[in-house]
């Protein structure tokens, strides 16, 4: 947590900087950010996963399937400090903006944008990792701390439709949102006493957990409809004396309203299991043993209905600075870049990059970068950018080891495409 | 830079798309986990092991088994058989003829008498359930003929059976044939005739007439006209009369009992006692020679024959009771206890099956009722065996045996649960011990591994008034190998073998309603998590 307050503290420092030198810069550097174009098609794709315990061995075993051996399972345990944290993000989003003016306006235009987005965030305790992996056995006559703890996965997409500023890039969007999954947990307390020879089990349980329809199989069935904000401001300012541009992003800020065939339980109590009582011992094929039997001998029955739950929404700061590279009309690259992030996802801390761009010939750059924080924590960028013709187009990862390597943590890679013309 | 710089990436993404594309459905992942948990618990009184339906508890908690087996039952087509009857007319004009008929003109009319053949049976009166009357009729005549059949001596709600019949012109080469069918359901037959001083006897009408539409015709003595009238499958509602005296056989037999199934071993009661029960739903009077009853353990091949009055000489049974449209069975009992017979190792014998032979005779003093023997279509002679075991007994050695299949989750190539051990924890209050033998068997019984053997949990502890004064807790552990994991998955089924012995032998001890055993299993199992997919 300390960590965290402490990335906030430099980029508040770092927005007053830039905005103490950016009031007298701004008008130099107007024209140097997308030049003007009436059209302007991107694409942008992601994929990634990280953790700050979880190695790629670990990870990929439960993406390939397979038996996954105790070495593998006892390395990522040895990871664990105090709290693991791990997720993934997966999606896509295109956005079109067009025409010379809007309603008189000759810097504005529409745009639209439609986006496809998984997401999953968790932290657990080193005792969740170790009754997952290994069991409870090991834990005979001690507590294990399964909490607190929180998890959330979520699918959804969204139409969005806003005005984009031709010269600097700043857009505005509302977005309607489809929500297709959701499956949330969070847990205050879960302490699970396991009592020797395994005479009883007793959870002291302070906890939520909510999960829309479990029906619809198709991709894009919608179980829940919401609302969402996009945007993405541009700043011209100077830093060093020299232009820079200042940028404040956010997306999916909003909320979905997940029918009312949505399920949730709310449950802060304490369970005590001597197994499944039955009635005639000789007679145990005929037990019955379903979820919602053992759910409801538990007392975790589940409560149908709608709620209310807030997007993974992104936030992003970043500033551009140094020599530009590159064409400016499909958004001017610097030999600087820091960016600084934060997903509303459990598990995920604020995330501080830096990057060096290298102008590698007229048409391409590479960088390089390091980063901490999201979901893992140092780890290394790197990532090209292409500019051909209309088109310009940028590879990035900001995991560049665990693209790799198995013995690393995390693994990610960014797509995206853009057309001015 | 031009497009041929991207021309090998977008080659190695359409190569990852299309391995991708090509591969197999992915297998889950797996891996083990040591898991320690409670999976059963369970508490078993008197009223888990046996049936409530047939256990008794008096103010004390004091428990008895009131059992009761239905030895033979003797229904309605003991007594009665209604074979199916028929019956032909025939009629032609005495004299060479032509004689003409105008029309509606009745030129023959015959009043007759069905006897049935009801063999020693000499019924007044019967009542129809369901049955049939069949009515052909074959014309050599050639005019409309209107045939009438009538039963005046069976009647329906006050109304007499009548058929009539449209009978079309036919000639002695080419007669014409006409049939009809009517239920005669519900229908009361009066069987004495039309003076009313016959048996088995019913009036019959039959009468012909031209069609009053139609046109005359001639009739000459090579016309003529034939009515077959056919009863069947008449079943009886009701009979009375004198059904005769006779004797019905029933051969040796025998009845299942279902109390002691599984059960082996030495059983000591202090006290059995038995009733016969014979409930006489027929109206008249029986005697029933009772050849013998036996116990019969199919498994250690041991009888014991009913020593008793009631196997001794004939047993009289009293008639029931005709209430004009139902009846009230005679009960006769008929009691059996260790004074007047073997009946307590007759039960210790722990029977499988009771063996029995007999012959009922019917009416052995003859028409005693002057003709008023009567049955109803739900009479029956019934007997039972009641039987009052109070549960105070030693036990020796009593093995309850049963094999159970196991149904666990996967194959036999792939299965979640690997190995592990299986504890039992006993708290037992029953005033018995029970030493546990546990194996996984063939589907022929054979011993294919051994989960436990000889581990015994110990009986509760007996005060000094024989009742059980505090409960013992015993633990077993079983270990499960991977081995015996695999043998349940290719059809091996677990044999429990547990053998009882009651505490402070060779004491009759009590048991009562409040005893209880507690059992709670629990394991240590390594688990593959995903490993039945």
């Amino acid at each position: 947590m300390a960590t965290g307050k402490c990335w906030w503290c430099c980029l508040l420092l770092l927005i007053i900087a830039v905005n103490a030198q950016g009031q007298e810069a701004t008008s130099s550097a107007t024209d140097t950010l997308w030049n003007g174009t009436e059209h302007r098609l991107t694409f942008e794709a992601e994929g990634g996963y990280d953790s700050n315990a979880l190695y790629n061995d670990l990870v990929l075993g439960i993406y390939r399937g397979g038996y996954i051996s105790r070495d593998v399972r006892q390395r990522s345990m040895d990871a664990i400090s105090a709290n693991g944290r791990g997720g993934y993000e997966l999606g896509g989003r295109i956005s079109y903006a067009w025409g010379d003016s809007l309603f008189g306006h000759a810097d504005w235009q529409p745009r639209i944008s439609a986006s496809y987005r998984m997401a999953e965030g968790l932290n657990f305790t080193k005792d969740d990792y170790h009754l997952t992996f290994f069991g409870n056995s090991d834990l005979v006559n001690q507590t294990a701390h399964l909490g607190p703890s929180r998890h959330e996965q979520v699918r959804y997409s969204t139409i969005g439709f806003g005005i984009q500023n031709k010269g600097s890039g700043t857009w505005l969007e509302l977005a309607l949102v489809s929500g297709h999954t959701l499956n949330a947990v969070d847990v205050r307390t879960a302490d699970l006493y396991t009592a020797p020879d395994g005479r009883y089990l007793e959870l002291q349980l302070d906890g939520d957990y909510w999960a829309s329809e479990s029906s619809g199989p198709s991709l894009g069935s919608s179980n829940g409809l919401g609302a969402a904000v996009n945007f993405q401001w541009n700043k011209n300012i100077c830093v060093l004396g020299r232009p820079a541009v200042f940028g404040l992003g956010v997306r999916d800020l909003g909320a979905v309203v997940w029918n009312s065939n949505s399920v949730r339980v709310s449950s802060d109590t304490t369970i005590h299991f001597e197994g499944l009582v039955v009635n005639d011992i000789l007679d145990i094929n005929n037990l019955s043993l379903d979820r919602t039997s053992l759910q409801d001998s538990l007392g975790l029955g589940f409560r149908t209905g709608t709620f209310l739950r807030v997007l993974p929404a992104r936030f992003a700061a970043s500033l551009k600075f140094g020599h530009a590279l590159g064409r400016a009309d499909l958004g001017q690259l610097y030999t600087y870049e820091l960016t600084v992030e934060q997903h509303y996802l459990p598990g995920y801390v604020p995330y501080a990059r830096l990057d060096r761009n290298f102008e590698v010939c007229s048409r391409l750059t590479a960088g390089v970068g390091v980063s901490y924080g999201g979901f893992g924590g140092i780890r290394v960028a790197a990532g090209l950018d292409a500019q051909v013709g209309l088109l310009r187009l940028s590879l990035q990862t900001t995991n560049a080891i665990g693209l790799v390597s198995e013995q690393a943590m995390g693994r990610s890679l960014m797509l995206g495409i853009e057309a001015a013309w | 830079m031009n497009g041929r710089t991207f021309r090998p990436l977008l080659l190695i993404l359409a190569a990852v798309l299309l391995v991708q594309a090509c591969q197999k459905e992915p297998e889950p992942p797996r891996w083990d986990l040591n898991v320690t948990a409670p999976l059963v618990k369970t508490s078993l009184t008197i009223n888990d092991l046996l049936p409530d339906s047939i256990l008794s508890t008096d103010a004390d908690g004091n428990v008895s088994i009131v059992f009761t087996s239905e030895l033979f039952a003797l229904s309605l087509d003991t007594i009665l058989n209604a074979p199916d009857t028929s019956f032909q007319y025939a009629y032609a004009v005495p004299v060479p003829g032509p004689v003409p008929v105008q029309p509606g003109v009745t030129f023959n009319s015959t009043d007759n008498v069905t006897h049935f053949d009801l063999q020693d049976l000499s019924l007044s009166e019967l009542i129809v359930r369901s049955g049939q009357v069949d009515i052909k009729v074959t014309s050599r005549m050639n005019g409309n003929i209107l045939g009438n059949f009538s039963l005046p001596g069976a009647t329906l709600n006050g109304v007499p059976f009548a058929a009539v019949q449209a009978l079309p012109p036919g000639t002695p080469a080419n007669p014409s044939v006409t049939q009809t069918s009517r239920a005669l359901d519900g229908y009361v037959f009066d069987m004495t005739g039309p003076n009313h001083n016959a048996v088995n006897t019913l009036a019959t009408h039959l009468s012909y007439s031209s069609d009053p539409n139609g046109p005359a015709f001639n009739v000459t003595n090579q016309d003529s006209l034939l009515s077959k009238v056919s009863y069947h499958d008449i079943i009886a509602e009701y009979a009375t009369g004198s059904f005769g005296t006779r004797n019905i056989q029933v051969d040796s037999t025998s009845s299942g009992l279902g109390l002691f199934d599984n059960i082996t071993g030495s059983l000591s009661l202090d006290q059995v006692t038995a009733q016969l029960q014979v409930h006489n739903g027929i109206g008249v009077d029986a005697q029933a020679h009772i050849h013998f009853i036996r116990s019969v353990n199919s498994t250690t091949g041991i009888t014991v024959a009913l020593i008793a009055p009631i196997t001794a000489g004939p047993v009289n049974l009293d008639r029931a009771l005709d209430l004009n449209g139902s009846f009230q069975s005679a009960l006769n009992t008929f009691d059996l206890n260790a004074g007047n017979s073997n009946i307590k190792p007759f039960v210790e014998n722990l029977p499988s099956q009771i063996e029995y032979a007999m012959d009922v005779t019917i009416n052995p003093l003859g028409d005693i009722s002057n003709g008023h023997d009567f049955f109803y279509n739900s009479s029956k002679l019934i007997a039972d065996l009641a039987i009052d075991i109070p549960l105070r007994l030693s036990a020796t050695g009593l093995t309850l045996q049963k094999t159970l299949a196991v149904d666990l989750p996967g194959s036999s190539d792939q299965h979640a649960v690997q190995n592990g051990t299986l504890h039992l924890f006993a708290d037992n209050g029953f005033p018995f011990s029970a030493v546990l033998d546990l194996d996984i068997v063939d589907a022929q019984g054979n011993i294919l591994s051994q989960l436990s053997s000889g581990q015994a949990i110990a009986s509760g502890t007996l005060g000094t008034d024989g009742i059980v004064s505090s409960s013992i807790a015993t633990r077993l552990d079983m270990i499960v190998s991977p081995e015996q994991i695999d043998l349940f998955h290719t059809g091996g089924r677990l044999h429990i073998n547990a053998v009882f012995n009651t505490a402070d032998q060779p004491q009759h001890v009590q048991l009562r309603s409040n005893y209880s055993l507690d059992l709670q299993l629990t394991t240590d199992a390594n688990y593959i998590v995903n490993g039945d997919r």
